[in-house]
Order: C-alpha cells, then sequence, then structure tokens
C-alpha cells in the first residue's frame, strides 16, 4: 500500500463531507419552507392561487436558497479538506526536510510524526536509512580511531628505531583496520 | 494561515488545492443536481395541482414536502456514491507514486546510491522525490569522497607495509601515512548526529 493512513482517516473523511452536505440538505430543505408561506388556505379558490403564488416564485426561491446553502456547504468543504489534506500534504513537507538533513549528512534520523499524521512508515524508513549509514559510519569511525592509535605507536617505534618485527605487527594492525574499513564501505554502492 | 498548534495549514499548495477541489467539485455537482430534481419534482407536482378539480391539501408542507424529501434524499444517495468513487480514485492515484518512493527509500537504506529517484513531471509527489533524490545524490557524493580518501589510505598503508618489510621505514613515510588518515576523518566528519 502505498498511501498508508491513520485508522479511520478514510471513514472520517467520507463521514464527515457527507455530514457537511447533509447539514447542507437540512438548511436547504428547511430555508425553502421558511421562505414560503405555511398554509395554502381555506378554499380551492384560495389555495389554487397560492399554488399559483407559490408556482412563479418557486423556482427562483429553490435557487436563492441552495446557492446560499451551497456557499456554505463549500467552505466548510475546502476547510474540512483543508485540515484532511495538510495529514498528508504536512507529513511529505517534513519528509522533504529530513532528507534534505540526512543529505546534509545530518544522520540523526530522530523524525517524529503528530498523532493524527499520515505517512508514518515513510517516516520509520527515512530513519532507517540514517540509523543504517549512521552503523557504517560509526563503524568507520571506530576503525580510523585504532588506525590513528596504531598510527602514533608506529611513528613512536620509528622515532624509537625499534625492530622490524614490532613495526610490522603495528602496520598489519593498521592494514586489518583498513580491510575493516573496506568491508564497511563495500556495501555502499556510489 | 489558521492558528493553532501547527500554524501553516496550506503547505504543499498544489497538492492540497487539487484534494480540496476534488471535493468542492463533487458538491458544487451534487448542490446543481438536488436543486434540478427538486425543482423538476416539485414543478411537477404544482402542475399536477394545476389542473386538478380536487385539492385536499390545506398547507405548503403538504404540497412540498415529498418532492424536497425526495430530490435530498435521492441526490444524497448519488452524492455518498460518488464522494466513496472519489476517495477510492484519489487513494487509486495517490498510492502509486508513494509506494515507488518507499521501494526506492529501502533501497538507499540498503546502500544503493546509484539508483536516481523519478517521477513523473506532473505527479503529486514530485517535489519529495525531488528532495530525496538530492539526498541519494548528496549521499553518494560524501561517500564517494569517503571511498577516494578510503583508496588514498589504503595505497599509503601497503607503502608503509612494504617500506616495514624492506626495514627502511621512515618519519616520512608514516607522515604520509597519517595525513591520509587525516584526510579520511575530515570526510568521515562531514557525518553528524
Amino acid at each position: 500500500m502505498g498511501l498508508t493512513t491513520r485508522k479511520n482517516y478514510r471513514t472520517l473523511l467520507y463521514v464527515n463531507t457527507l455530514a457537511l452536505v447533509i447539514l447542507g440538505a437540512a438548511i436547504s430543505g428547511w430555508g425553502i419552507f421558511r421562505l414560503l408561506p405555511a398554509g395554502l388556505g381555506e378554499n380551492y379558490g384560495a389555495i389554487h392561487a397560492a399554488v399559483q403564488e407559490i408556482r412563479k416564485a418557486l423556482l427562483w426561491k429553490i435557487v436563492t436558497i441552495h446557492t446560499a446553502a451551497s456557499l456554505l456547504i463549500l467552505f466548510g468543504i475546502v476547510v474540512l479538506h483543508l485540515f484532511y489534506s495538510h495529514r498528508i500534504a504536512g507529513p511529505v513537507y517534513r519528509l522533504g526536510l529530513e532528507a534534505a538533513r540526512i543529505g546534509q549528512g545530518k544522520l540523526a534520523g530522530n523524525i517524529r510524526f503528530r498523532q493524527k499524521d499520515n505517512l508514518t512508515d515513510m517516516a520509520d524508513l527515512l530513519n532507517n536509512v540514517a540509523y543504517e549509514y549512521r552503523g557504517r559510519i560509526d563503524e568507520v569511525r571506530a576503525y580510523l580511531a585504532v588506525i590513528e592509535a596504531e598510527s602514533l605507536s608506529l611513528a613512536d617505534l620509528v622515532r624509537q628505531g625499534r625492530d622490524r618485527v614490532a613495526l610490522r605487527e603495528a602496520a598489519e594492525k593498521i592494514t586489518g583496520s583498513v580491510k575493516d574499513i573496506e568491508r564497511s564501505l563495500s556495501n555502499i554502492k556510489t | 494561515m489558521l492558528f493553532g498548534k501547527r500554524k501553516i495549514y496550506f503547505i504543499q499548495k498544489e497538492f492540497q488545492a487539487r484534494f480540496i477541489l476534488r471535493f468542492v467539485a463533487v458538491s458544487a455537482v451534487w448542490a446543481a443536481a438536488t436543486v434540478t430534481l427538486f425543482a423538476w419534482l416539485a414543478e411537477r407536482r404544482l402542475e399536477e395541482l394545476r389542473f386538478s378539480s380536487h385539492i385536499d391539501i390545506t398547507t405548503t408542507s403538504e404540497l412540498l414536502l415529498p418532492a424536497t424529501v425526495g430530490a435530498h434524499v435521492v441526490s444524497l444517495i448519488i452524492f455518498s456514491c460518488i464522494l466513496a468513487y472519489t476517495i477510492f480514485s484519489l487513494w487509486k492515484r495517490l498510492s502509486p507514486p508513494l509506494s515507488a518512493i518507499k521501494k526506492e527509500i529501502a533501497r538507499i537504506a540498503g546502500g544503493e546510491l546509484t539508483h536516481q529517484i523519478i517521477l513523473p513531471e506532473n505527479d503529486e509527489f514530485l517535489d519529495l522525490a525531488t528532495a530525496l533524490d538530492g539526498m541519494r545524490h548528496e549521499l553518494r557524493e560524501n561517500f564517494m569522497r569517503v571511498k577516494e580518501a578510503h583508496r588514498i589510505l589504503n595505497a599509503s598503508v601497503a607503502e608503509l607495509s612494504r617500506s616495514v618489510d624492506k626495514g627502511a621505514s621512515s618519519a616520512g613515510c608514516t607522515g604520509l601515512f597519517q595525513s591520509a588518515v587525516a584526510r579520511m576523518k575530515e570526510h568521515v566528519q562531514t557525518f553528524r548526529y
């Protein structure tokens, strides 16, 4: 699944949108009856005349009340979906920022989303990228520390003019650590 | 902009505008359809009464309520179906690029930094794909520098070992090696956490 959302996100999107539209239908339905006279009259002639009056004005009233209700509902739809779209757009924006940070070499990998945000699996994936490369760099740093320490002792041995066995031993340790670095970097395809 | 814990709600303008417009369009169609249907049903009812010799209603509710309820119920049923389809199609549209992006991130985590992340020009998540590809590119550049420094270090270690074997190790030789170590360390320092 590509777009992974929080539980009930889609259901709530559907239900809330439908609820807004039902509210719009209720408002417009109620509005129509508010705009028209409640009673039609007592006798046939009066009722007939009232029906004719209603007929003349009905279309205009229907259009007016529905336009007003629709504008209200459309505003509600815009606001509601602004929030819902933000629960995808916000995480996408933050993922982009985190990617830029990782690109700069900041491998903290501590991207955390808000409780209602979606795409948390992508945040985990990106954290995993930072974690994996941080692991490699940690290894390289550890081996480099060994190499550095050995290089200092090697320089001392050279200065002291020590025998070849001690020098060879130090050189082998360094070679081993350099090979370890190679192993750590070998899985990274550049 | 709305105010609250998170201040900017309209953050990915194009994506959010398209997201919102879908629902606005569906709702606008619903409104137009309801007006048309209601007007038609009401007109039919009024037309019936116009030529009726016997009228047994006395209120507007009796006259128009069936048309009002009928029009709204029918339009709401149709709207709920269209809304479900809109959400379904939206997910169908948004899922494939995100799925592709996830695969690419997993690939990067696995150490593959040569594969470019490319999405079609008009894709909803083009910005994210571009940012992730930028990340991949920068990581690649940084690791290429580390690998190059490692190559130099490896060469200097080989040289050092040879000179030790020959019994001709000198301060110059170890100095060269130490500068290779320092260079490698410098490149590794570009990664911070």
